[in-house]
């Protein structure tokens, strides 16, 4: 059962293996294009041997993208 | 070719499947061009069962908010806003079975424009692999257009594709305007839904990619593999293509010496024909194998899907600069050649960070500077020093183009326009190569080469000659004869002797290059050059290096009366060594060694290089800037190494 306030946490933040939905985003009109709007699933792959970028489960295709990026995306799980 | 009558636009994301489609839609009937003003690659054909319809394969793109100079240019051809295209008559979207949602949310965003069209969904043999597959009659309810199925291109397959194409052109219908979506939101949703309703699992299986990616991307085997895998292109690249550029320039050297001894009674056609056109055209030839084997390398790594891993791999090392992961292969291969290198820029989007990753490849240490510095080193470093210190010196020579690279590429990052698109890439399903696209890569880069880089080369090469042999005066030869007899204390009429033929020869070649307009340029921009304590035979070497960077070592070996400088380094070396100053003391040094070697390192003198820059940036005003910037560079840091050096 999801706990309704479970605390958010920041998808650039987020451990290989991690994951979960997505609570909040801010306005970013290509991630929101590729799938990452709000209520999408998403889980972290693994992370590049210099630590930055990540590949995101997302969708149908793996999605590699910088943490930069990734900043303000609220995942709730 | 008479003007099409109706022309069709293949659309569809990266990476799914458009150019193989495309491929097997037009063959050969196909040619690559530019869109007017920008350096997008603009591919377009004729279809191959029916000429009279033009075939368009538009750049890739996620989303009609268009991001970078590829996307926009999708977008205006799709809107009519390009004014150099006519918009097309229909568009083929093409739907990618392993990446179902992003490629129809781009379908839908098309669609909702209106335009007639018809969908193909590629990749359901790979889907299957995964597990699942697509109700292609489902999916075209949904849409509302036909949808083809084409698995890998296979001639049935094209068949029926050709026939939905006819059809749809002489019935015109297709048009299926879907109503707009407000936002991304609400567009996914309708996307989620029609999956839902086209996907059917089969197995459990998510096939070999999640497996192969957990070593592939491994934090430690990842990057294990990553290297030996870019070690063996490299080397590949470096020494596989060799053999092949020794074979063209001993088959150059024989066909101009059988040139020479044909033409022998017209001396100035003969060095036309010998050292200008059969020499100009061995320096185009012999770009060919280090071009064909790089591009069958990237073909490799785009077919198998791991390129886009590569630069996933590797975008934290260049990030800093501005530049991005994508930059890692076309920098890489300048190591060997800058000519393959620029050229394989093409594995990124158009926009600010390809430019700037074309601009600074030049200044990666690429094989032809070598041989410069293996007669430096070997002259002045390797005595004095030893061995190990030569190999520093090697190594550091070609950390110094990569030092003053990445910072001018943040420069280059931070003042140049253009747009730029996130870095943001999509890891494919890894599969086996489609050969008929490796052919085609290679074949294409190939041809590109000839028909728009090798030209430039040729005239220039011309130019060069024509500098390096004129005036030429008959006078030369009396004089020198005068000075030759006295220098070796024999009588004028024993010069043309066997027993001094050779000498006598190298010694009226110096005679007539010093003499000769590059000679007399060359000792005109002496005094620009003595403040890195270059003499005139340094600066004309460096004038005459325009069209290769080896031949400055051949030409020092002319001026030095050496018989073949390139295959005979030490004669060349030694008569450096007894090179004197007026006041009699040696005036080569280890830091006079440096300061050439440093030069040589940064500057852009190579016309080839010049000419694939031209080529692709379109820009004749780039390709100056940029070998003024780099002259100036190189000067400047040479200044700074002869200065230094001086005071210590
Ligand atoms: N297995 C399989 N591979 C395909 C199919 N269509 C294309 N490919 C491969 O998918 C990759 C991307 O295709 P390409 O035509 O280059 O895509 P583009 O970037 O959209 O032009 C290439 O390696 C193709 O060989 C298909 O139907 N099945």
């Amino acid at each position: 059962m999801p706990r309704p306030n479970k605390a958010l946490r920041s998808l650039a933040t987020l451990a290989p293996g991690e994951g979960g939905t997505i609570a909040e985003t801010p306005p970013n009109l290509r991630l929101a294009e590729l799938g990452l709007i709000r209520g999408q699933f998403v889980r972290v792959l693994g992370v590049a041997p210099l630590g930055d970028p990540v590949v995101l489960a997302l969708l149908d295709t793996p999605l590699v993208v910088r943490r930069a990026e990734l900043e303000g995306i609220l995942i709730r799980g | 070719m008479a003007e099409a009558n109706y022309r069709v636009a293949l659309v569809g994301t990266p990476n799914c499947g458009k150019t193989t489609l495309f491929n097997a839609l037009c063959g050969a009937r196909q040619r690559t061009g530019n869109y007017a003003g920008v350096t997008v690659e603009k591919k377009s054909g004729r279809l191959l069962a029916d000429p009279n319809i033009e075939v368009l394969d538009l750049p890739g793109l996620y989303s009609l908010n268009a991001q970078s100079t590829d996307e926009d240019i999708t977008r205006r051809v799709l809107l009519g806003l390009e004014p150099s295209e006519k918009r097309p008559d229909l568009l083929i979207l093409v739907i990618d079975a392993t990446n179902l949602h992003r490629t129809l949310y781009l379908a839908l965003q098309i669609l909702e424009l209106g335009t007639p069209a018809l969908a193909v969904l590629t990749m359901q043999d790979l889907a299957q692999r995964r597990g699942f597959t697509i109700d292609t009659a489902a999916l075209s309810q949904s849409l509302g257009i036909p949808v083809v199925r084409v698995v890998k291109a296979t001639p049935e397959d094209i068949v029926l594709l050709n026939t939905a194409i006819k059809n749809s052109i002489a019935t015109r219908k297709n048009r299926n305007k879907l109503q707009r979506s407000a936002t991304p939101e609400e567009r996914h949703h309708k996307v989620a839904a029609i999956c839902r309703q086209a996907v059917r699992p089969l197995a459990k299986s998510p096939g070999p990619t999640p497996t192969l990616d957990r070593w592939l991307l491994h934090r430690l085997w990842g990057s294990i593999f990553f290297i030996i895998l870019m070690g063996g292109m490299f080397l590949g690249i470096y020494s596989g293509a060799r053999p092949v550029m020794d074979a063209i320039e001993s088959a150059m050297k024989a066909l101009a010496k059988l040139a020479g001894e044909a033409l022998a009674s017209y001396p100035m056609t003969a060095s036309l024909v010998s050292d200008g056109i059969i020499a100009g055209t061995g320096s185009v030839l012999v770009f060919l194998p280090q071009i064909a084997l790089l591009f069958f390398f990237i073909a490799l790594l785009e077919e198998t899907g791991y390129l886009p891993r590569a630069a996933f791999l590797m975008d934290k090392i260049l990030s800093w600069s501005g530049l991005s992961g994508r930059a890692f292969i076309p920098l890489l291969s300048s190591f060997a050649c800058a000519v393959p290198g620029i050229l394989s820029a093409r594995v990124m989007p158009s926009d600010r960070t390809r430019m700037a990753t074309i601009l600074i490849a030049p200044l990666m240490s690429c094989s032809a500077r070598l041989p410069v510095y293996v007669l430096f080193i070997g002259a002045f470093i390797e005595p004095r020093f030893g061995a190990l210190w030569a190999g520093v010196a090697l190594f550091g020579m070609h950390l110094v183009g990569l030092v003053v690279a990445m910072p001018l590429a943040l420069l280059f990052n931070r003042s140049l326009r253009g747009r730029e698109a996130p870095f943001i890439l999509e890891l494919p399903e890894y599969h086996w190569p489609h050969w008929p696209n490796v052919r085609r890569r290679i074949q294409d880069a190939v041809s590109d080469f000839l028909r728009r880089v090798a030209g430039i080369i040729l005239a220039l090469s011309l130019a060069i000659w024509a500098l390096a042999y004129f005036p030429h005066s008959a006078k030369t030869v009396e004089n020198e004869k005068t000075a030759f007899a006295k220098e070796r204390n024999i009588p004028i009429t024993e010069v043309e002797n066997e027993s001094h033929k050779t000498e006598w020869e190298n010694w009226l070649k110096s005679a007539y290059l010093r003499e000769s307009f590059l000679g007399q340029l060359g000792r005109t921009i002496e005094p620009l050059f003595r403040p890195l304590g270059f003499d005139w035979k340094i600066s004309v070497a460096i004038l005459a290096a325009f069209p290769a960077r080896e031949v400055f070592v051949s030409t020092l070996g002319i001026i030095y009366s050496v018989s073949d400088a390139e295959k005979d380094p030490q004669a060349l070396a030694k008569k450096l060594l007894a090179e004197k100053k007026p006041d009699g003391s040696p005036y080569y040094s280890p830091l006079l060694a440096i300061t050439i070697m440093v030069f040589f390192a940064l500057c852009l003198q190579c016309m080839s290089t010049l000419a694939t820059l031209r080529r692709e940036l379109m820009s004749v005003r780039w390709s100056i800037t940029i070998f003024v910037l780099y002259t100036t560079l190189a000067y400047g840091v040479a200044f700074l190494v002869a200065q230094i050096g001086s005071w210590l």
